[in-house]
């Protein structure tokens, strides 16, 4: 009887191990709603920055930490609560090799990385909000060699997992490649491909997270001549993984998608007019016309964001701005008379976070009234 | 007085002892020997005291800068709201730092000659050679145990809490005076080396190496609470172990469980960064205790139970809790502990397969019967699992994202690893003018070809150096081969070799010290295959165990390459890799490889029978093992370092081949010599 139960137990045990193993992923439903901690911030497609209720979180172009940006008391330091420290080792938490993202999600921060283990991976850093706790999650990929420049990966993390690419930025005609949309946990090796293409020099851009849909875009050439690009949009049903074509008029370009409604720019020779329509391309409106050609576009939940960043220079008589339009197309502020030498980082539908390269300092910029806050901001050591 | 006669006062303990002292002075001087050396040289003496002093200089700035930089980033934080919650470890650590360095405010220091300490500081080995001292002494309190007088020592009188007093205090008199003795004879040494007594009357903080400890004390007086610190960490190394030994009935289970502690220990306190939540366990740990030097070195405060610890403080505590712990342990131990053992639940199922599993091998016999012994008997089937598991969770399955380029050249190899002749030459030369034509014609400079062609045209450059030499060139992916010899799998090359060499010695040491232990050897000895065959039988064993363990090694470290690099074209001549352009020999790149893991098979076999050497000298098991750990470096020379590589050029294998060779008969040939 005893020999029984023991063996009894062996095979439950075994099954069960088994059984969660081969378990198919679950997506938990947070509703139709937008659910302000479990839903990905969106702005642009390099996340160097990200806000919390409490202030900014941003990737420091100068010191490459992790700074955090406090809007209410206009100070900004290294996410290190040691007085005592350098920022320039791992027994930091603000310091990183090779930091490229940062993302608030869930009450936490987390950051991608080189792997502290191996210095071909990328991996998934985990930080409580003052930077008291660090963990490395998981390894996101491998390459062949450190830090490769031609390699640009995008992360978002929405509704509890991860949805990967990791683009090759290598002008190549020879063959067609396979591009894929990985979905990730946060944690362990699991990778699962969702989406796949193949042509020349694929890309795919995860543009906007908005409640169970994920909507990015896919290109390539269609020809090895360099002919045209093959532009397509999609949309991820993160519940049923089904994807969707957007189909699109020729000629625009997805920006965004709320409410399912896409918004997308149309570029003519004087201007980008902005437009919402339904999946299928009909029921579009003209939304908004600005008269540049070729503004840097940043979108969130409530805005879209045209800085006109790439014409200004110190020698033109154009004034920079940053101008701000919701989803209805009316314009919100036109924010004028910028500095040339500030980036824009991030906005958290109240503020826009920049940093000006030139002294290292952060700005920030109100929406509603358009004023400036400056920061004070530490300067960290220079790396031995 | 009787018991510290019988441990301290033995031959052998005494000399060991003296021995590890003397290999203490040896060790700490090799790792000053650069460095006295270049100070010791007339053309360098100036230089570099210049050099130390401008150092001096500008820490001692730095010292007196950062306590006001210090107190200016604690009001600054203070007024960041991620750190401004009174409840939040991040305010308590700004608090207690600002706190903990305001004390060193009114220190002065001098720019004194601190090279002394600084060498003593970063001195590491100390702990191992202490570790090692505290370690005899233990091992010695289970002599009565060795030797079957357990029962009898136990119903004496004093046998149980009187003897186990006596060896705490033995112990803890041990471990003070192995700390103090190891601590002034290097220090000692340290200041011959560089001079600079001075110091040890300034303040502590001058010494450079000191900079973050908070203690306003002298270095005098440094020396002295590291001395205690030293000594307790070597009482709570030593008392651990004896607790399990102690606890454990079965000496060789207490011994694996220890080893196994440790081991874990030691994994632990590497996985865990000290921002980890559970970073407590990284400073409450066996390995950590052990060498406890980051205590002064470092400032460091750490979250726990929502409560901020600073490192020093903390450790200095759980040392005073620890030593009363493991004391009332081993006392409760010692006294309940007792000489007669009842088998566990566990035990008594295993005991009943493996008589159930002996009756079925008694139809086995000859070498059946010398790999049971071995693998069952022996629990070497365990530490063929155990190593095997380790190996193959070390194997990397992640996938590599190959670039662009590199697919180009994948795809290329795949059809054309082959000889460049006339054909390959016009194929590049075809694929380059097409490359060319695309560029101009799209304007655009083609990454992706670029590298492929910039890869391919290397590899014609090396041709046409290799056709000097009578040597064909090829076109060939070297990525995989450069993985299997570079540097870039050298760290898992080294940890393969020393693991491999440590699951050898685990294996092969009860070949001869099992039987000699138990006795049986003469009763063996004297049957018809006693002598002859059963040597032939074990060293078949041995050389199925080199066998088993290589392979494993070998196969992990080929699998995690094969997932992502091809390794076609062995037959190409092996100049055809970078890393060997320069091999003198014309051979192919298989039988290069198949030379290269020969020759490491060769080392591993060289270390497995001087093992089996050791085990026929040996009549106790454990004793046999101790021997062999010194084997472990050889572990290493499997590994075949970046050093050999690319300072010996691999000018190394032959001398290798030679010296394993002539190692590894020569231990067969006195093993056979001893047991027949």
């Amino acid at each position: 009887m005893k020999k029984h139960l023991l063996l009894f137990m062996l095979l439950a045990a075994m099954l069960l191990l088994v059984s969660c193993k081969n378990k198919k992923y679950e997506q938990a439903d947070y509703g139709d709603s937008y659910v302000p901690e479990q839903d990905a911030q969106t702005f642009t497609v390099i996340k160097s920055g990200a806000y919390t209720d409490k202030g900014f979180y941003a990737v420091n172009a100068g010191s490459g930490n992790i700074d955090f940006i406090d809007c209410a008391n206009k100070k900004a330091a290294p996410l290190c609560s040691r007085p005592e420290c350098k920022h320039n080792d791992d027994s930091c938490s603000a310091h990183f090799n090779n930091l490229t993202d940062v993302i608030a999600y869930d009450g936490y921060i987390y950051a991608v990385a080189q792997s502290e283990s191996d210095f071909m991976a990328t991996s998934l850093y985990r930080l409580s909000p003052d930077g008291s706790e660090k963990v490395e999650l998981r390894e996101l990929f491998r390459t062949e060699e450190e830090n490769d420049a031609s390699c640009s990966y995008e992360l978002i993390i929405h509704r509890g997992c991860g949805y990967m690419v990791i683009n090759w930025q290598e002008n190549n005609r020879s063959n067609k490649r396979k591009q894929s949309l990985y979905r990730i946990p946060l944690t362990g090796k699991e990778r699962t491909e969702l989406f796949s293409f193949e042509g020349y020099e694929p890309l795919i851009h995860i543009l906007f997270a908005d409640t169970n849909n994920i909507y990015f875009t896919a290109s390539c050439y269609d020809e090895a001549d360099y002919a045209n690009i093959t532009d397509h949009d999609y949309r991820l049903d993160i519940m049923t993984d089904e994807i969707t074509e957007i189909k699109e008029p020729d000629g625009y370009s997805m920006l965004a998608g709320i409410d399912n409604r896409i918004y997308s720019m149309l570029r003519s020779d004087d201007n980008i007019k902005v437009f919402s329509m339904d999946e299928s391309g009909n029921d579009a409106k003209e939304m908004y016309t600005y008269d540049n050609t070729m503004p840097l576009i940043f979108r969130d939940r409530n805005y879209l964001y045209l800085d006109n960043e790439l014409y200004v220079s110190e020698n033109s008589d154009m004034q920079r701005r940053i101008t701000v339009i919701d989803y209805d197309g009316n314009m919100v502020r036109d924010i004028a008379d910028i500095g040339i030498n500030k980036s824009v980082i991030w906005s958290d539908m109240e503020k826009i976070l920049l940093y000006d390269s030139d002294n290292g300092q952060y700005s920030i910029y109100d929406i509603k009234t358009g004023n400036e806050i400056v920061t004070d901001t530490y300067q960290a050591e220079e790396e031995e | 007085m009787g018991e510290v006669k019988r441990i301290v006062g033995r031959k052998k303990y005494a000399f060991m002892v003296i021995a590890l002292f003397v290999i203490n002075i040896l060790l700490f001087q090799y790792f000053q020997l650069d460095t006295v050396m270049m100070l010791n040289n007339p053309e360098y003496h100036d230089g570099i005291l210049a050099v130390w002093e401008q150092e001096r200089e500008d820490k001692i700035r730095e010292f007196y800068e950062r306590h006001d930089i210090i107190k200016e980033q604690k009001e600054s934080m203070l007024g960041i709201s991620i750190f401004a919650n009174e409840d939040s470890f991040a305010y308590k650590n700004i608090i207690k730092t600002q706190k903990d360095f305001e004390k060193l405010s009114q220190v002065h220091i001098d720019n004194i000659n601190d090279r002394a300490v600084t060498a003593f500081l970063e001195y590491d080995e100390l702990y191992i050679i202490g570790f090692i001292i505290v370690m005899f002494t233990v091992l010695s309190f289970f002599d009565e145990r060795k030797k079957g007088l357990w029962q009898l020592v136990y119903s004496c009188r004093n046998g149980r809490l009187i003897l186990t007093m006596k060896r705490l205090v033995i112990l803890m008199a041990v471990s003070f005076f192995t700390g103090f003795l190891l601590i002034a004879e290097t220090l000692t040494v340290s200041f011959i080396d560089y001079g600079g007594e001075d110091i040890l009357r300034a303040a502590a903080q001058s010494a450079t190496a000191l900079q973050d400890f908070v203690m306003t004390v002298k270095v005098y007086e440094f020396v002295i609470y590291y001395i205690f610190v030293y000594s307790a960490a070597l009482f709570i190394s030593g008392a651990f172990v004896w607790c399990i030994l102690e606890t454990i009935h079965n000496r060789n289970t207490g011994m694996i469980t220890c080893v196994a502690v440790y081991g874990f220990e030691f994994y632990i306190y590497n996985v865990l960064s000290p921002q980890n939540p559970f970073c407590i366990f990284k400073y409450t740990n066996m390995f950590f205790i052990a060498c406890p030097r980051q205590i002064f070195t470092e400032y460091r405060n750490f979250a726990a139970f929502g409560m901020l610890f600073n490192l020093r403080e903390y450790f200095t505590w759980l040392a005073v809790a620890l030593v009363f712990l493991f004391a009332v342990w081993v006392i409760v131990a010692g006294v309940f502990t007792r000489p007669v053992y009842v088998p566990g639940r566990f035990e008594k199922i295993s005991e009943r397969f493996f008589d159930r599993l002996r009756r079925v091998l008694c139809a086995f016999n000859g070498m059946s019967y010398e790999l049971y012994k071995c693998l069952i008997q022996c629990k070497g089937i365990i530490v063929f699992m155990v190593f095997a598991y380790i190996m193959v969770s070390a194997v990397n399955t992640g996938e590599i994202f190959m670039s662009p380029g590199r697919e180009l050249l994948s795809d290329f190899y795949a059809e054309h690893t082959c000889e460049i002749n006339d054909d390959m030459l016009r194929l590049y030369e075809n694929m380059e003018r097409e490359v060319k034509e695309s560029e101009e014609k799209y304007m655009i400079s083609l990454e992706s070809e670029n590298k492929m062609l910039d890869e391919l045209h290397s590899q014609i450059e090396r041709k046409d150096r290799l056709a000097e030499r009578g040597i064909s060139g090829w076109f060939i992916d070297e990525r995989g081969f450069e993985w299997i010899i570079g540097k870039n799998n050298m760290l898992k090359r080294l940890t393969g070799g020393i693991l491999g060499v440590l699951a050898l010695i685990l294996l092969i040491v009860p070949v001869y010290s099992a039987e000699r232990q138990s006795e049986a050897e003469n009763i063996i000895r004297c049957t018809k295959k006693g002598r002859g065959k059963i040597f032939v039988r074990k060293l078949i064993y041995v050389v199925l165990c080199t066998f088993a363990v290589s392979t494993i090694i070998y196969a992990a470290e080929l699998y995690e390459i094969m997932l992502n690099y091809s390794l076609k074209g062995l037959a190409a001549p092996v100049q055809n890799i970078k890393l060997l352009e320069s091999f003198p020999f014309d051979i192919s790149i298989g039988a290069f490889l198949g030379i290269w893991y020969a020759v490491r098979t060769l080392v591993l076999f060289a270390a497995a029978c001087i093992s089996m050497c050791i085990s026929v000298f040996n009549v106790r098991q454990d004793r046999a093992y101790l021997a062999s750990l010194p084997l472990l470096p050889a572990g290493l020379l499997s590994g075949v370092s970046e050093y050999t590589i690319y300072n010996l050029g691999m000018a190394w294998i032959l001398p290798a081949a030679v010296v394993c060779a002539v190692c590894a008969g020569a231990s067969i040939a006195i093993t056979y010599g001893k047991w027949r």
